[in-house]
């Protein structure tokens, strides 16, 4: 039993590993680090890149990669942004209407790689300059705001005064994917898709209708995502998403998800969250550049994939 | 004639979409087919179309870079600091410069392509963010600005009318029609890129030839990284995000297959250019310019979804007959 544990959830122990080695360092090296609000924002930093990466995760385990996630939160908060801020529907309304874009939008994802079967990171390189656009295209290429009202409970609230409630959002969604991915047929199906798609062909499992699902499933999650992003900087942007795309695939890939698919497990793609959350967080306590960040968590990338080939060998 | 159109289908089409695109353009505004025009969009698209030539034979290999947007910054910032040094007397040297630049950052790629195992895009996804975090972290963010000099006449320079720039993307077109259909190692990224495995067998080497493609683009991204500082006269870190996906999409809306084998340099120039005559329409239009990546998203699933089709209807007709 403890050998079969141990087993499956190396790559977790690795990086949570990491992770508290990391930790003390900069507890060390910095003396802001270790305080109640740091470490607080520390974890609600992880949430909206630990979201993205849960799509991202679980696009990459079907054997694609959802480039558009990214271009599709974006364009999220710029739908909410715009029906409160603008249109003054209530909150619960424009919550409802930008879920079934969004649903809509993975559909439309879904339909292009799953049953027109276009490689994944073709069509989703598409439908992100085409969310991009449109998000440019309603909003006018400026920052949408909202009022300051309870929406603020997706990004600024803090229970108990020092609580971030986003972090519960990441805790719900996280056990969902993983009893989606772990636990569910439909979850062992994309895995098997992502490993091998003859194979699954011939085991009689619909490719076309589980690849559609890991879509919707990652548009559902870039919602989630973009609540947070709205609720905290109280304004929706058509860009605001861009730059955490990347950071998901670094992170997918630290937790051993290969985007050949098939492989890796969606608690460790989120140990890599807490991985690369760290790094640029503690970076930015003991001062460093922000530009040494980017080199860091590349350089990272690289090596990890270096060191997993040579020890596949 | 049929043959013709079945094989070059795609490039006519795109013809025909860019000269379509230009005759409404024209209703609205004439200025769009005057010779002036014309050799601006050319111009305008020189730099780009040189460097997608580069991608399209990366992607024929069956990978892709998306570290492009980097190299050309470290290319544009090293040259253009070069140029700086001094002023701008040495042009030839400065462009050797930036494109061996290019080429070892492009080697680097393949090298770790190759020898990895691992898709392209990931590998590439690591280089992109150190280059481009290496180039802010060296120069702190700051521009360098007021080239002057022979240097940066090199891009702009007209010869019977048409800047050398655009010269110099025709004759990047013609090196690599060369390359690809006349030399072995041309038929190699075309044989690698249709079945690594088959390739393999029959003794062609993997990584030289993904070595060779990858230099190839990193020579030119470094290419168009010096005549993009001759061009503006001023390089600043921040150059270059966004542009792998721009390449990206000129190669496959022109034919090109993402995976892999199949390549069409016609193909690429026209995808560029209807990317830029879109542009240019838009602008000639007075359309504000946040249409300009829903424009080019829209044809971007056009493409790829018209070809899935057309591949599903050509399947469903062969098992029917």
């Amino acid at each position: 039993m403890n050998r079969k544990t141990d087993f499956r959830y190396k790559n977790e122990l690795v990086l949570l590993g990491v992770f508290l080695v990391l930790f003390i360092i900069f507890s060390i090296a910095s003396k802001h680090f270790l305080s109640l609000t740091n470490v607080m924002s520390l974890f609600s930093q992880m949430v909206e890149l630990g979201l993205l990466t849960l799509g991202m995760a679980a696009s990459m385990i079907s054997g694609g990669m959802d480039l558009s996630l990214g271009a599709l939160t974006s364009f999220c908060t710029v739908m909410l942004s715009v029906f409160i801020g603008k249109l003054f529907l209530p909150e619960g309304a424009a919550f409802f209407i930008v879920l079934a874009i969004a649903i809509l939008f993975g559909c439309f994802n879904g339909f292009l790689v799953g049953y027109l079967n276009i490689q994944s990171m073709l069509a989703t390189l598409g439908t992100q300059s085409l969310f991009k656009g449109l998000g440019l295209v309603i909003s006018n290429g400026v920052t949408v705001g909202i009022p300051n009202t309870q929406f603020a409970v997706f990004g600024r609230v803090k229970l108990w005064g020092f609580f971030p409630f986003q972090i519960i959002l990441l805790v719900i969604a996280a056990v969902i994917a993983i009893i989606i991915f772990n636990r569910t047929m439909i979850g062992r199906r994309i895995y098997l898709i992502g490993s091998n798609p003859t194979v699954a062909k011939f085991a009689g499992i619909n490719i076309k209708k589980n690849i559609f699902f890991t879509y919707v499933f990652s548009a559902c999650m870039g919602f989630i995502a973009s609540l947070v992003f709205t609720s905290k900087i109280s304004a929706g942007r058509s860009d605001v998403a861009d730059p955490l795309l990347l950071k998901a695939v670094c992170a997918s890939v630290f937790g051993g998800v290969s985007s050949l698919g098939g492989i890796g497990n969606i608690s460790a793609a989120l140990c890599g969250v807490a991985v690369i959350t760290i790094i640029s967080n503690g970076l930015d306590m003991i001062n460093a550049s922000s530009y040494l960040q980017q080199v860091v968590i590349g350089g990272l990338l690289l090596i990890v994939l270096a060191f997993r080939h040579a020890r596949k060998k | 004639m049929k043959n013709i159109l079945k094989s070059k289908g795609r490039e006519l089409l795109l013809a025909a979409v860019i000269l379509i695109i230009g005759i409404i353009v024209t209703t609205i505004t004439p200025a769009f087919f005057s010779v002036i025009n014309i050799t601006s969009i050319l111009y305008g698209n020189a730099i780009m179309g040189i460097m997608a030539i580069g991608m399209m034979m990366v992607i024929t290999t069956a990978n892709v870079d998306i570290s492009v947007g980097s190299i050309f910054a470290v290319c544009n910032m090293i040259c253009a600091a070069f140029v700086k040094a001094t002023g701008g007397t040495q042009s030839v040297l400065a462009i050797i410069i930036a494109m061996a630049v290019g080429c070892c950052l492009g080697l680097f790629n393949g090298l770790l392509v190759a020898k990895l195992n691992i898709p392209a895009i990931v590998v590439t996804l690591g280089s992109m963010n150190i280059m481009r975090g290496a180039i802010y972290y060296l120069t702190d963010g700051a521009w360098i600005d007021g080239l002057t000099g022979p240097f940066v006449k090199v891009a702009s320079r007209r010869i019977l009318g048409v800047q050398e720039a655009v010269w110099i993307w025709v004759a990047v077109i013609i090196i690599t029609y060369f390359i690809l259909y006349r030399t072995r190692v041309g038929r190699n990224v075309l044989a690698v890129g249709g079945n690594v495995e088959a390739a393999t067998r029959v003794g062609i080497s993997k990584t030289k030839t993904y070595l060779f493609a990858f230099g190839y683009l990193g020579a030119l991204v470094g290419l168009g990284g010096a005549l993009s500082a001759a061009k503006l006269k001023i390089a600043q870190p921040s150059n270059g995000i966004g542009y792998e996906m721009q390449l990206i999409a000129a190669a496959v809306i022109g034919g090109t297959e993402f995976s892999g084998g199949v390549a069409s340099i016609a193909g690429t120039v026209l995808g560029v250019l209807l990317l830029g005559v879109i542009d240019n329409a838009l602008v000639l239009a007075k359309v504000p310019v946040y249409w300009q990546d829903l424009a080019t998203g829209i044809i971007i699933v056009l493409a790829v979804a018209s070809d899935a089709l057309k591949f599903i209807i050509s399947q469903n007709r062969r098992r029917a007959g």
